[in-house]
């Protein structure tokens, strides 16, 4: 069942992958131009590739939200959060380790930056350690409530061969320990989304990777 | 009696909405009414989208109106919606009756970001002013245009401290002194019609590494449009778990357009 589980993820995951005709098409001569809706310049994508974009990135987040629900448990064996831990990784640009951006230039490791409001702190760390963290969570069960709302913004253009958003998220996490909930916030994840133009040997592919998150906690339910 | 119904107005807009989004839980409706993004509070501002509660219930004029209260904070204490009813309605009305919309790209708008710093092992804060500057015909990038905060204060220039009129005479001698004794006196070192730029300070003590942001608090990043007429309002980002959170409108302050432009500089420089 776990295999049937991680088999429809990955299926997800690849979904992730768009043949660039799909962006392709956008016009790229200056009269196309112009200001969208929401107050920006970009060369702006039709209505379609924003749907068919919007989807794909709840798709990723999701899959990410579920190998995070994974890494947390307690009762998944040490070898299977590796697993887990190495295919979250591999969702974000550089696979989490530092990369090149589409002008060439090296750029740091993607990171997930942690604030609570109510205690005023902030915390940034490499998302490879934010997940050696999840890992190492001694919960009996941790319920991921509500991880289907993802609102994604408007993806703006970076440079010819890739495009950025933002997409948010918001979850209620729960802890549970000797059968009773231990720990329980609200959380609010805005995470990057980079949408990039690869050239592999056969045709150009639009692949969407996680970038950085801030993920802001706000009260304690328990 | 007037005041009671616009407050009852405001109520309805955000806090009495029933779950009637089928098959969502309350926390999924929550986060749903929220104005997740300065985009979705953009779009909704101006009529691109509206608030799916409020959609369930209202159509045609009155969708606009609950639409735009929605955009309100009516939930932190003291919010400036529940104190001044009658403003915000008349905001809203002047809003789409003269169908106004925001864009991030227009001129007379900018961020306040609240840095928390580090300097000479003292905790320091200011607020760091962003504008969107346009790279090319398709993109544009966020500058930084202002600088505000203690740290930027610069002395005022002080009668009698000055270098004297022999002083050349002794190489300046006593310069070196009197910056050594009292550094504050370096103001008065300068030509009186000289300006000094917060901005140039800031950028020296980032570029040699004296300055270090440890933070730059969420809560406290705060949009101001001046977009609709005789008004400036801020918008900040209010995380809760209720309708009413995400990107709101916290304030409106009354500003006549031809003084916008001063009013930005007030804000944005000491």
């Amino acid at each position: 069942m776990k295999r049937i589980t991680l088999l429809t993820l990955l299926v997800c995951a690849t979904t992730a992958y768009i043949q660039s005709p799909l962006l392709a098409q956008t016009d790229t001569s200056a009269d196309h131009n112009i200001r969208g809706t929401y107050g920006k310049v970009f060369e702006e994508l039709s209505p379609s590739d924003q749907q068919v974009l919007e989807q794909r990135t709840m798709e990723l987040v999701l899959v990410y939200q579920n190998y995070l629900e994974k890494l947390a448990q307690k009762t998944i064996s040490r070898a299977e959060k590796e697993y887990y831990y190495k295919e979250a990784l591999n969702l974000f640009v550089g696979q989490g380790k530092s990369y090149l951006d589409s002008d060439g230039n090296l750029v740091r490791a993607v990171v997930t930056e942690v604030s609570s409001v109510m205690r005023g702190t902030v915390t940034p760390v490499e998302t490879a350690i934010f997940l050696r963290h999840m890992m190492n969570y001694r919960y009996e069960r941790v319920d991921l409530d509500s991880a289907t709302v993802v609102c994604v913004d408007q993806f703006v253009k970076i440079s010819d061969t890739e495009y950025r958003a933002t997409a948010h998220i918001a979850q209620r996490f729960t802890g549970w320990s000797d059968g009773r909930i231990v720990w329980s916030d609200i959380i609010w994840k805005d995470t990057e989304i980079i949408i990039r133009l690869e050239t592999p040997i056969t045709s150009p592919i639009w692949t969407l990777y996680l970038g950085d998150t801030k993920v802001i906690t706000r009260e304690k339910m328990r | 009696m007037k005041r009671f119904s616009l407050l009852l107005g405001l109520i309805l807009a955000c806090a009495s909405m029933p779950a009637q989004i089928i098959g969502f839980s309350e926390f999924e409706r929550n986060f749903a009414s929220s104005v997740t993004s300065i985009d979705e509070f953009i779009a909704r501002f101006n009529g691109e989208r509206y608030n799916p509660l409020i959609e369930e219930q209202f159509s045609g004029d009155t969708l606009l109106m609950m639409n735009m209260l929605s955009l309100f904070d009516i939930r932190t204490k003291d919010n400036y919606a529940m104190n001044h009813p009658e403003e915000v309605v008349q905001f809203v009305n002047k809003v789409i009756s003269q169908e106004v919309k925001l864009n991030v790209l227009d001129d007379d708008f900018v961020i306040e970001v609240p840095c928390n710093a580090q300097y000479q092992k003292k905790d320091e804060t200011f607020s760091l002013f962003i504008r969107p500057e346009i790279i090319d015909s398709t993109r544009f990038k966020w500058v930084i245009v202002g600088v505000k905060g203690e740290l930027f204060q610069f002395s005022k220039q002080q009668p009698g401290r000055m270098i004297m009129p022999h002083e050349n005479s002794l190489n300046f001698l006593n310069m070196r002194m009197l910056l050594e004794t009292d550094p504050s006196a370096i103001t008065s070192l300068l030509r009186q019609d000289c300006i000094l730029d917060p901005i140039s300070a800031f950028c020296f003590l980032i570029e040699h590494k004296l300055l270090k942001i440890v933070s730059m608090p969420e809560d406290r990043i705060t949009y101001y449009f001046c977009q609709v007429p005789s008004c400036v309002f801020s918008v900040s980002r209010l995380v809760r778990d209720d309708t009413n959170s995400g990107w709101l409108i916290t304030n409106i302050v009354n500003v006549a357009d031809s003084e916008k432009d001063e009013y930005l500089k007030t804000l944005m420089y000491n």
